[in-house]
């Protein structure tokens, strides 16, 4: 981890913004997931048939012209449970990230900037939780605090906090070094100070990149959770948990594992590319970091 | 290289008792009291005691780590709150069905990335190049249990290749256990795949441009030898370091694959276990996971002095 660019200045995020304007995959993808957004905020006017409605004479049919994505096993509407349970899937990642930011960035801060033992104590125990096999961990903790939505995020977003510390604690620790931090403390500035006024800005384009990219990661967590009924309960339903009850109809209905898992598929493809695109629109020193 | 194999090992004990804290404190960790948590709404007073006095919940909290810790360094991980079997009894009944579906999609997952990682590196930009690129990034955003009941419709039921579910051991059949593990193992590695061929293609790229590889040229190798011998070799160094991080999450998910595909391994026994509440399982499965981890780790270092002598010590 070398030297990272000074705090953006207005031309740093103007140069950004140029850069990110020529990543055409980017831009779709971003596009895309304004639009989803749009469509699970909207969901009630979207949605062509209420998801909780039943119609027995037609269960488990294929893909139509009444029913684009078919029906489940009661008769509901795929699309439209599809479309509600965009909000469960959006929403959770959010949850999980933004709880990883929590647990991560604090610590990470105080690691970078306190040093000493303070910095190895919180490095051996992140180290210790980076041992455990990611999935296992959630697991265990959704075992602990038992199966539910928030519970499944809340451990996600422990599995995914390391990341965030180390990353924070490397962009610290290099901004520590400057010159400019060294005159700041030698006129008596405080820590909290430096790291309002010289630690945040640095880190705020490296992180995003992370979060668009663990944003994804948490999305995949959560499917694969409820997918094993470990996350999402009913009544409520996300893409995953939609593709866990379609599993028992796999053989009649296949669409009803088809659509929600490329929901699923896409939604993460699309943060992804979105994170490279940011990442590439950095300037060097920082795309480095990151 | 004993003594760096030694010192590696040494330096995992801190890190086994952290961790062995952390399992610890999931007992901890259960809101309310643990032992009418764990037995269940409808358990009677006597039930809960048991319960109580099985985990020993009566005692202080160090008194039971240190006492739970000793167990576990002596192999007795405690009793199944379920099956009442002792649980380090069922992991290691079910440890083979897990390693064996893991190992495997770490080979599947090296057969599609080495060559793909060979080809696009040699040839940056090419067609085939752009190919393997998108296709390495749909095989990381592709949900693993998706993926796996899509092979499960198309080669399982709609077209009758492969069987659905179940697993048989290798030592009754080397074809059934073959045909029964392509399936969940190409489930599980594809997304390792994925990354292993994203980083190995960077790293030739890096490699092809050293000076080493242009005199192996100038000296008239044949390009292959260069590419093989002295491009991939030093290009897999740190392959080898995501293999490490790879094989963790490979455990992780687990997890999810045997689900799918019927398999009675830890992963699904993980799954079985949160149902019941059967904590000392959990907390087992846990230990297990991390130390086949750690251990894997361990070769990842030691597989360095191997692939790179300028770490080897001294």
């Amino acid at each position: 981890m070398s030297d990272v660019a000074a705090a953006p200045s207005q031309s740093g995020t103007v140069r950004f913004l140029r850069r990110f304007r020529r990543q055409t995959l980017s831009l779709w993808a971003l596009g895309f997931l304004i639009v989803l957004t749009l469509l699970a905020v909207f969901a009630p006017w979207v949605a062509p048939y209420d998801p909780l409605q039943q119609d027995l004479d037609h269960v488990l049919e294929g893909p139509s012209a009444d029913h684009w994505f078919g029906t489940d096993e009661l008769g509901r509407d795929v699309l439209s449970r599809v479309l509600f349970a965009s909000r469960v899937s959006l929403l959770a990642a959010v949850q999980a990230v933004l709880i990883a930011l929590a647990i991560g960035v604090p610590p990470g801060l105080v690691a970078g900037m306190w040093g000493g033992w303070v910095d190895a104590l919180i490095m051996r125990a992140t180290d210790a939780l980076m041992s455990f096999p990611p999935l296992i961990l959630a697991v265990a903790i959704i075992a602990v605090l038992g199966p539910s939505l928030t519970n499944a995020m809340i451990a996600v977003g422990v599995l995914l906090s390391p990341t965030f510390l180390r990353l924070m604690r490397a962009t610290t620790l290099s901004v520590a070094q400057e010159t400019y931090v060294e005159a700041a403390q030698s006129i008596g500035c405080t820590r909290g100070w430096i790291i309002r006024k010289h630690v945040l800005p640095n880190v705020v384009s490296p992180l995003f990149v992370q979060i668009s990219v663990f944003a994804g990661v948490a999305m995949l967590a959560e499917a694969g959770l409820s997918f094993l009924g470990l996350g999402t309960q009913p009544p409520e339903s996300s893409w995953g948990a939609m593709v866990g009850r379609g599993f028992r109809y796999i053989a009649h209905a296949p669409s009803l594992i088809v659509f929600p898992g490329l929901a699923i598929a896409v939604t993460v493809l699309a943060l992804y590319v979105l994170g490279d695109g940011l990442r590439d629109s950095l300037g060097r020193e920082t795309r480095q970091e990151s | 290289m004993l003594r760096f194999v030694l010192q590696r090992l040494l330096a995992t004990i801190p890190l086994l008792l952290i961790v062995s804290l952390l399992v610890f404190s999931l007992v901890l960790l259960i809101p309310g009291d643990p032992a009418f948590q764990l037995a269940g709404e409808d358990a009677t007073p006597e039930e809960v005691e048991a319960i109580r006095e099985a985990m020993g919940l009566n005692d202080p909290v160090m008194v039971r780590y240190v006492r739970w810790l000793g167990g576990v360094v002596q192999g007795d991980l405690g009793t199944s709150l379920f099956s009442d079997q002792p649980v380090l009894d069922v992991l290691l009944e079910r440890l083979p069905v897990t390693l064996s579906l893991a190992v495997t999609a770490i080979l599947i997952s090296l057969a599609i990335a080495i060559p793909a990682g060979i080809i696009t590196g040699t040839r940056p930009g090419s067609l085939a190049d752009r190919v393997v690129t998108v296709g390495s990034s749909v095989g990381l955003a592709v949900p693993n249990f998706w993926l796996g009941l899509m092979l499960v419709l198309l080669l399982a039921i709609r077209h009758a290749w492969f069987p659905a579910t179940g697993y048989v051991p290798i030592s009754d059949s080397v074809s059934g256990w073959w045909a029964h593990i392509v399936l969940p193992a190409f489930t599980l590695g594809l997304a390792a795949a994925a990354i292993l061929t994203r980083q190995l293609r960077g790293a030739m790229v890096d490699v092809m441009d050293q000076d080493y590889v242009r005199t192996a040229r100038a000296k008239g190798l044949p390009e292959r030898a260069v590419t093989v011998k002295h491009a991939f070799k030093n290009a897999a160094i740190p392959m080898v370091t995501i293999l490490g991080v790879q094989t963790n999450s490979l455990l992780g998910g687990t997890i999810i694959v045997e689900q799918i595909f019927g398999m009675p391994g830890i992963g699904q026994l993980a799954v079985a276990s949160v149902f019941t509440r059967d904590l000392p399982m959990i907390q087992g499965v846990v230990i297990m996971a991390v130390v086949v981890a750690v251990l894997v780790n361990l070769l990842v270092d030691v597989s360095y002095g191997y692939f790179n002598p300028k770490v080897r010590p001294k």
